[in-house]
């Protein structure tokens, strides 16, 4: 530490702030005194429920025996809250305890937990979705982020891919960035594990609830980590029963995925006669001559997927008393996948432990330790759907793998060889820890420190056999590769916070919390690859025997530091106008000298209207209050060492040896800095009828500037594009919430959820270009992606499809040249007698206009039944698939469409006719584009509630039973019917490549069969 | 005391804000050009890298620059539908199309990788130049000689394919470079001979063993005489060609057929050929990243040797030839993208010995559907296996210098076409079997020696990437595409007058305004 360079800094807003926060800790000292009680519901203590005095922000928890001890004032109102049950307040006499019971449920006396903190959801400045337990456990879900979909307002997640284990991409009010990450910050326990943190490590049973941070207020206090939204996960803790016995609780599940409906495409004998026509047209030879029936006709879809099983088994005990909480679970999940060779299990310990040391200090620890056994797909439903044809023979007239394809002329990668010769599988063994020490000096102080560990290490495992049916040719001798690949992870995040809770006077409260934060993270890659290796007796494992020409090793290194202080100051007066000013300071290791730190302000304030004199007399709001926030927030979207230049390999040969060799290897940049949004939230929330209609209603509008961009460069540069600061967007949207209990009798409960969200997006400004064209796949070709101001990220483009050419003498007065009567007619916009680029209009946007879900919960004596349904509509897709299966090649798998194709005899059709690709290349088009509006059952769920008492088993406390299906119904209009399953995706390109659709992993349909109990 | 101790607490954490060392990049993993070239090893890998990118499919990989030297003229044409060569092999060739990057070899591909060649000599060359950890003043000359060597060799097809180009010769920022203008094509050329005599003087005069594939200074003298020549510096031209001729260690081959044999490829006649092996998997910019079936670049072979769907003539026969071949260890497993052209086959004299390796219409006793130029074949299975061959890249070779020397000849002033012809007999002597059907071109005027050294060079040189550029050079690209039949597509309707320079491309004009500015035409696509 070098003491001088505090003084050279130079004075600046940022400190200013900080100074003042400090100022607070040496003025505030008051003095009070001191009440103590027991809160209990339905006879048992409540530990962790929130004992706050009225008016100020002065609060505590109960402990593990509902105990706590506050100090207030005589004429104090001390509030009483916990999740799910009505907060009931209480003046504070002469008397020394007070002893409450808390009963039924009201929303707006949630506690939720924010940044740092907690708070009521009544005293909340800021926008935070909360997603509870209860919620999550509905549905057994392999993944905590699949729980979310639909749950909370203004969060959109796709689950773009039914892999075992896949995750699902989510945009907290939209995508604030074009090629950086747009993933929410996920943050467990208080650790900051960033934003592409394995949630496959953490096991849903162990949650107690989600937040997630949505506006400025709220998220300001993650500073540059902060702009895509922050999700908070708690884990649970032990609960003291009243016999003082652990609670044991089992949950056991088994489910069986089934295949969803499938896209429709051409049967054995259209293909052929398409395949043949395609060939006739082009002068080619005709790949089958013969009849029909001849060739084989082989359901790939059938050999390569078929249903597949889930068990799950999830046990945890938990307990508390005097001086101890624990909570302790273990589960083992496993899944296989439709897409047969695919699959998951895993293994998840968690230990979290609260011990008082003294009254002062409090000490404890959160452990997660999961190990995750993936099989990765070596076949693809892609391929099997739409890659092979149905005529192409799996085996050989031996019985061996069949491994060339005749009608192409070309080796063929048989999927049936890789799924029974190859191996590609992961290993994860993950640690994620906290542990703290927390210390109280007087009432109003709390000194936080937690040192949070995480390790995790990866080997992924590839080989593929030197049997496949293409190794076993003549001259093959690199056929049998293998690789080893290891990441190793580690990193910590060191956390050091101090708060001071207050009320000066009646009318005046206030809480100060400052911070400083220190994190750095490591990570190390080895790959080493082999070819040549000629048994498959060893695998992977004996990498060494092989051709030693062939092997290469690679190893890398990354390292990221980021060092914060960070600060909030909540006050509040009368309990009616409550303001949140929020500031976070920010320095990272990836950008050059001069731009490492950056400042993220926000403020919020709330007004309470139906605590006003004038309210008290109506009757129909419960609760009223206005609120609205403003602030910064960062997206620190670059990678490592993206500042710097660099020379990449690039090996050659000479004289017939490989020698060594480098190349410039990227356009570097030293001026990246961080992009930055602007965020502006109004929201109104209200209770009404006694509390059983909740409705919350957000208007935000956020405007990123310094966009880090992929930018087109001259070409005589020798580089296509730099990553460049340039241009700015906007996301405005709306979201609503509406929480009723329809109908609440002693044996039926009737309860509604209802979210709607809704979110524009609009590119402003693009460092003065009027659109840049990206690639979302340079296989497919360019031409389909644009970003244009004035229009959402991204937008389909392409030239507008106007069905197939009916006569020469049309094609003559177009002015094109290369045109075929039934072939496809495009839009020469520009009338140049070329199409190109130039013709392109907007074709469609992914950005559905609304996003919804509707929930609706039953309960009749023992009985629970819900139906949950979600979906979005107004917002298109861009099926990749059609060029290559709709106007391209013969030789693949054609959508059903191509039935009603233009033919000799079928002159009409719109449809283009077999081959005629061959005369023009096919440009995307407005016939990629579909309308990807859909509605899905997403949970249709009954449980029975076994009378436990009648039972009669000792210790019992409660046990249900029950069925559950999820992803049962789905309208669609697409040709590959699920709209979700897209190349959207975390990293690059696909941050914005959402809805263009090719087919990937189907998400499956599931039907589930459970049981829940509890000692 | 408790707020002291809080502010001891305070001041530790917040404090620790000094440690400016705790936000520094350390990269441990990157390779930095500041900090590179501290040894002669290092400036060798960036050379060595700089064949990694000459190898790519855009320009000497697959049929890169065969685009633009040998698809659209009178001697190579696809055997179907081909998107990669149709640009120019059927003329559609416009703004919007060069900015098409097809399986990475088309126009802006092209211009991007000379482009990207340019950059890293002009670096090495300032990085090397005076770095005294680099080897003595002699390495360093060598080393800078063969950076000199290949911008003039980048400089002198971009000339070639574009004529007035941006043109820079030092380090320049990127948003310099991506501003620059055009400058005409002679200040260019200028600047490429200096180079290239830079070159000359200073390379060795050939590289052998583990060093072969790397350009001698033999490989510089052959491009400086191929400008003089299109400069129409007949005597200069005939000079450098003496110079090869006489001074270099390369000799023409008995056998015409010797010299394509795809297993003695460093022999005496070969000037410059680039090294490919198979089996490499380290290929810096592959063809289609990810593609597992994409192998190393040199696919070369594969756009030559035939497809076996496509073959033999009489389908019936498919399983017979396929068996005839596999007995010889060989397989038809090309894509037979490149054939010779219609015309190209019909008039190849009968007589010509040549005519075996470059027109093959029948093959173990099959007839073919199409004429195919076994001079690139490899069908070997074992030793090149398909997409993944070992055969090298030929650039340059000795018989190509003789025709030059007696094109100079004959078009000097004072020269004489017997002389002239002196310089290709041994050439046509190989080529037939008597002396008198070599002599057929002896007692020629200058007009008849100069029409016949247009077909001599079609039927010695073909397919070796030079006949676009010497039609361009004689000035008759037009007459001679217009007036020839061609199998498959119709260049000779579709070609136009400004068919003789590629268009920059759209999205390069968008994004640098300069380009347009000495000529609003773009070569007159506009």
């Amino acid at each position: 530490m070098n003491l001088k360079k505090i003084t050279k800094d130079p004075p600046n807003f940022k400190n200013f702030f900080l100074t003042f926060l400090l100022g607070f800790f040496v003025i505030a000292m008051t003095n009070a005194q001191t009440i103590i009680g027991t809160v209990t519901a339905d006879g048992d203590p409540l530990p962790g429920a929130s004992v706050s005095v009225k008016g100020t922000s002065v609060g505590v928890s109960t402990d593990f025996d509902g105990k706590y001890s506050i100090n207030a004032k005589k004429g104090a109102t001390l509030i009483f809250s916990y999740v799910g049950f009505s907060t009931k307040e209480m003046v504070v006499g002469n008397q020394k305890t007070i002893n409450i019971t808390l009963s039924t449920d009201n929303k707006l006396d949630e506690v939720v937990v924010i940044g740092y903190g907690a708070q009521r959801k009544s005293d909340l400045t800021g926008s935070v979705s909360s997603v509870k337990a209860e919620e999550i456990v509905q549905t057994p879900v392999s993944r905590v982020d699949q729980a979310l979909q639909g749950r909370a307002t203004g969060v959109q997640v796709t689950q773009v891919s039914g892999a075992p284990g896949a995750g699902t991409v989510i945009r907290v009010r939209g995508g604030n960035s074009i090629t950086g990450s747009n993933e929410p910050l996920w943050v467990i326990d208080g650790i900051i594990v960033g934003t592409n943190f394995n949630l496959n490590n953490l096991n849903s049973n162990d949650i107690k609830s989600i937040e997630i941070l949505k506006d400025a207020s709220s998220i300001a206090i993650y500073g540059s980590r902060g702009a895509n939204g922050v999700v908070l996960v708690t884990t649970k803790s032990g609960k003291k029963a009243v016999s003082g016995k652990p609670e044991i609780s089992l949950n056991l599940f088994s489910s069986t995925q089934f295949l969803p409906e499938l896209p429709d495409r051409l049967n054995q004998v259209e293909q052929i006669e398409f395949t043949n026509e395609s060939a006739n047209f082009r002068s080619a030879a005709i790949p089958f001559p013969d009849d029909s029936s001849t060739y084989p006709d082989n359901d790939w879809v059938d050999l390569v997927l078929g249903p597949a099983q889930i068990y799950n088994a999830d046990i945890s005990v938990s307990g508390a008393t005097d001086k101890l909480n624990y909570y302790s679970s273990f589960n083992y999940f496993n899944q296989e996948g439709i897409v047969k060779s695919s699959g998951l299990e895993k293994y998840i310990f968690r230990t979290n432990l609260d011990v008082s040391i003294t009254d002062k200090v409090k000490s404890g620890f959160r452990i997660n330790y999961s190990r995750l056994e993936q099989d990765n797909a070596l076949a693809s439903f892609s391929q099997a759907a739409f890659g092979i044809l149905r005529t192409q023979p799996a085996y050989n007239d031996d019985g061996s793998f069949n491994g060339f394809d005749d009608v192409v002329g070309s080796p063929f990668s048989n999927p049936l060889a890789n799924m029974a010769l190859n191996t590609n599988e992961t290993f994860t063994n993950n640690l994620l820890a906290t542990a703290y020490l927390e210390y109280r000096p007087s009432d109003n102080w709390i000194i936080r420190s937690t040192f949070n560990p995480e390790f995790n290490n990866v080997k992924q495992n590839r080989f593929s056999s030197s049997q496949l049916p293409g190794n076993l040719a003549i001259g093959v001798t690199d056929g049998g590769t293998g690789s080893v690949r290891t990441v190793a992870f580690n990193g910590w995040n060191n956390e050091n916070t101090i708060q001071y809770l207050s009320d000066f006077s009646e009318d005046h409260s206030i809480t100060v919390l400052a911070g400083a934060s220190f994190q750095k993270e490591k990570t190390e890659t080895v790959l080493t690859s082999a070819a040549g290796i000629t048994s498959d007796a060893n695998g992977f494992n004996r990498l060494d025997i092989s051709n030693p020409i062939l092997a290469s090793v690679e190893s890398g290194f990354t390292q990221r530091t980021i060092e914060s202080l960070f600060g909030r100051i909540n006050y509040s007066y009368k309990d009616k106008y409550l303001f949140t000013l929020v500031g976070r300071r920010d320095g990272s290791s990836v950008f050059a000298e001069g731009n490492k730190y950056s400042f993220f302000p926000s403020v919020a304030g709330a007004w309470k209207v139906s605590e006003e004199d004038f309210m008290k007399n109506q009757n129909v709001f419960n609760d009223l209050k206005l609120r609205a926030s403003w602030g910064k927030s960062g997206n620190q979207a670059i990678d490592p060492f993206r500042t710097l230049p660099t020379y990449a390999p690039a090996n050659t040969t000479l004289g017939g040896g490989e020698v060594p060799g480098v190349a410039i290897g990227r356009p570097a940049n030293p001026n990246l800095q961080w992009e930055t949004t602007s965020s502006f939230d109004l929201a109104i929330e209200a209770s009404f009828l006694n509390g059983r209609v909740f409705t919350e209603f957000n208007y935000y509008h956020k405007t990123t500037d310094d966009l880090l961009l992929d930018v087109a460069i001259p070409r005589q540069t020798g580089f296509t594009s730099q990553l460049q600061n340039l241009g700015s967007l906007e996301n405005s949207g709306w979201e609503l919430l509406v929480n009723s209990t329809n109908i609440l009798k002693d044996d039926f409960k009737w309860s509604s959820t209802v979210t709607l969200s809704s979110n524009r997006n609009k590119i402003l400004d693009l460092g003065g270009q009027e659109f840049i064209d990206v690639v979302v796949d340079p296989i497919i070709g360019s031409g389909n992606t644009r970003l244009i101001v004035g229009e959402s990220v991204p937008v389909y483009t392409g030239v507008n499809y106007l069905g197939t050419w009916k006569s020469q003498e049309e094609i003559d007065a177009s002015g094109l040249t290369s045109q075929v009567v039934g072939g496809s007619r495009f839009e020469d916009l520009n009338k140049d007698g070329i199409i190109s680029t130039e013709d392109n209009v907007v074709l469609g946007s992914p950005f559905p206009d609304l996003i919804f879900g509707i929930e609706n919960s039953f309960s009749y004596k023992n009985w629970d039944l819900s139906f949950y349904f979600q979906g979005t509509s107004g917002n298109e897709v861009f099926n990749l698939l059609m060029r290559n299966n709709y106007f391209n090649r013969g030789e693949a798998v054609k959508f059903g469409d191509l039935r009603d194709r233009w033919t000799v005899n079928n002159t009409d059709s719109d449809i283009p006719r077999a081959g005629a690709d061959s005369v023009t290349n096919t440009p995307p088009n407005s016939e990629y584009v579909e309308d990807g509006s859909h509605i899905r059952l997403k949970t249709l769920r009954l449980a029975y509630n076994f009378d436990t008492d009648k039972l009669g088993l000792n210790g019992l406390k409660n046990a249900t039973f029950y069925l559950s299906g999820s992803n049962l119904l789905l309208f669609s209009k697409t040709r590959l019917i699920d709209p979700e399953g897209s190349n959207f995706g975390r990293n690059g390109l696909g941050n914005i490549a959402q809805g263009y659709l090719s087919a990937q992993y189907p998400n499956p349909r599931v039907v589930t069969l459970g049981l829940n109990v509890t000692f | 005391m408790k707020t002291k101790n809080i502010f001891l607490y305070v001041f530790i954490i917040f404090t620790c804000f000094s440690c400016e060392s705790f936000l520094e990049e350390n990269p441990r993993s990157i390779i930095s050009p500041d900090n590179f070239f501290a040894s002669e090893n290092d400036a060798r890998q960036a050379i060595q890298g700089m064949y990694a990118i000459l190898k790519n499919n855009s320009i000497y990989g697959q049929v890169g620059l065969d685009h633009f030297y040998d698809n659209g003229a009178d001697i190579i044409e696809p055997n179907r539908a081909a998107n990669f060569v149709q640009p120019i092999g059927n003329y559609i060739l416009n703004e919007a199309l060069a900015d098409v990057s097809v399986q990475k070899m088309s126009v802006s591909d092209t211009w991007k990788d000379l482009y990207q060649l340019v950059l890293n000599t002009n670096v090495v060359i300032e990085r090397v130049t005076g770095n005294e950890d680099i080897g003595t003043e002699a390495t360093r000359t060598e080393i800078i000689a063969e950076a000199r060597f290949i911008r003039g060799l980048c400089y002198w097809h971009i000339t070639n394919l574009w004529g007035d180009a941006p043109y820079y010769t030092s380090v320049l920022t990127l948003e310099e470079i991506g501003s620059l203008g055009r400058t005409v094509e002679s200040t260019i050329i200028d600047g490429t001979l200096k180079d290239l005599q830079f070159a000359q003087d200073n390379l060795q005069t050939s590289y052998t063993g583990n060093q072969s594939g790397r350009a001698s200074k033999w490989a510089a003298a052959i491009i400086m005489a191929k400008i003089y020549m299109k400069q129409q510096k007949w005597q200069d031209g005939l000079d450098k060609c003496l110079e090869i001729i006489n001074q270099s260690p390369h000799k023409l081959l008995d056998s015409y057929n010797d010299v394509f044999d795809p297993f003695n490829e460093y022999n005496d006649e070969i000037i410059w050929s680039l090294d490919f092996a198979r089996d490499i998997t380290g290929v810096f910019d592959p063809p289609f990243p990810g593609r597992s079936f994409a192998g190393n670049s040199s696919w070369r072979p594969s756009m030559f040797n035939p497809r076996l769907r496509d073959e033999p003539k009489n389908s019936d026969e498919r399983d017979a030839l396929k068996a005839a071949l596999s007995a010889r260890g060989e397989a038809f497993n090309g894509t037979g993208l490149q054939v010779a052209s219609k015309d190209f086959a019909e008039k190849f004299p009968l007589n010509d010995l040549r005519r075996e390796l470059n027109i093959v219409d029948n093959y173990l006793g099959f007839d073919l559907v199409f004429p195919y130029m076994a001079k690139f074949w490899n069908l070997e299975l074992d030793r090149s296996p398909r997409f993944n061959h070992s055969d090298n890249r030929m650039v340059f070779r000795l018989a190509d210098v003789h025709l030059m020397a007696a094109e100079c000849e004959n078009e000097r002033s004072g020269g004489n076409p017997n002389t002239a012809f002196e310089y290709i007999r041994k050439i046509r002597e190989r080529a037939f079997n008597t002396v008198e059907e070599a002599e057929e071109l002896l007692g020629l005027t200058q007009e008849q020696f100069r029409k016949a050294i247009y077909d001599e060079r079609k039927w010695e040189l073909a397919g070796e990437a030079h006949r676009r550029y010497d039609l361009i050079r004689w000035g008759i690209l037009l007459d001679v595409v217009q007036n020839i039949e061609y199998r498959f597509w119709e260049p000779n309707v579709n070609i136009r007058s400004w068919h003789v320079k590629l268009p920059i491309p759209l999205q390069e004009l968008e994004l640098n305004p300069a380009l347009l500015k000495s000529d609003p035409t773009n070569n007159g696509y506009r």
